[in-house]
């Protein structure tokens, strides 16, 4: 492409060319980087959850037996009371959130970090835990022990 | 343009690649090539990048699993920001492309250009599609 050979005028007709060319290819590259960028950003609601999830089967858990399952991307507690009902539970200690675990001996929950307690209903009974732990829904399903979250409303 | 031409010619300098791309820069394509059924590949190709890049965004949010799978993509359709873009462009250009690379391989069967030098380019053809994976978010 020789410039010098063109006009003056032509020079600048092929300026706005190239600036509206240069325009619409810097558009449509940012209208596709654009979605990318905000799909990458984590929603405020960090999950949505699952809604259920199989815990365990019957005969898996004996009384004063429990078990750590997943539940979404987090933990839960499924236990077993002395006289052989079953209670699921938020893994996660409301304090500085270690995973919970049962304590067949004292019959209560317990967090190993800093010797938080919550009685079997997930209320903090003693150390520093601020709130009392999440208590999920248990039922049967068949030979499954299904654990849900609890609904409002 | 000038600032690009000036680095090619710096890394010129240095790896001397100018021959190795000079084959890639041109391809001299018979006329009457040039028709519909000779950009399939390309459109399977280009289709099969779109793929690859959603597929590695929706990997960030989907959870498999019989569990979790449902609500993950529920998660990705309804929370996530353009969520639903990426994962529509994904399911599109999936069934998309499945239709273009048969297009392009019934193409290739009815043109006859399985015959002799091209042989084994049909059989890598026949390799790549084959174990394609059909699972669909």
């Amino acid at each position: 492409m020789k410039t010098e050979a063109l006009g003056k005028v032509q020079q600048v007709r092929r300026h706005i060319v190239e600036m509206l060319l240069g325009g619409g290819l810097f558009a449509s590259i940012v209208s596709a980087i654009y979605p990318v960028l905000r799909y990458l950003v984590p929603p405020p609601v960090a999950d949505l959850g699952s809604d259920e999830i199989v815990a365990a089967k019957m005969g898996d858990l004996k009384p004063n037996g429990s078990k750590i399952v997943r539940f979404g991307t987090r933990p839960a507690l499924l236990l077993m009371t002395g006289e052989g009902e079953y209670r699921a539970l938020s893994a996660v200690c409301t304090h500085l959130s270690c995973t919970v675990q049962y304590r067949n001996d004292l019959h209560q929950v317990w967090c190993a970090c800093h010797n938080g307690m919550y009685d079997l209903n997930g209320r903090n009974i003693s150390g520093p835990p601020p709130r009392p732990l999440e208590a999920y829904q248990v039922h049967l399903r068949g030979d499954e022990i299904v654990i849900s979250r609890k609904r409002e409303g | 343009m000038r600032l690009l031409t000036r680095v090619r010619r710096w890394l010129d300098e240095r790896f001397h690649w100018a021959d190795l791309i000079a084959p890639l820069q041109k391809k001299t394509v018979p006329i009457h090539g040039l028709s519909y059924w000779y950009f399939l590949g390309g459109i399977t190709l280009f289709l099969f990048g779109i793929q690859v890049c959603t597929g590695i965004l929706l990997l960030l949010y989907y959870r498999p699993g019989a569990n979790e799978a449902f609500e993950s993509v529920q998660y990705v359709m309804t929370r996530v920001q353009f969520g639903w873009l990426v994962r529509s462009i994904h399911s599109w250009t999936a069934n998309l492309m499945v239709f273009t690379a048969f297009a392009h391989m019934f193409s290739v069967v009815f043109l006859r250009a399985y015959r002799k030098p091209r042989e084994l380019t049909w059989l890598s053809g026949m390799v790549l599609l084959f174990p394609r994976p059909r699972i669909r978010l």
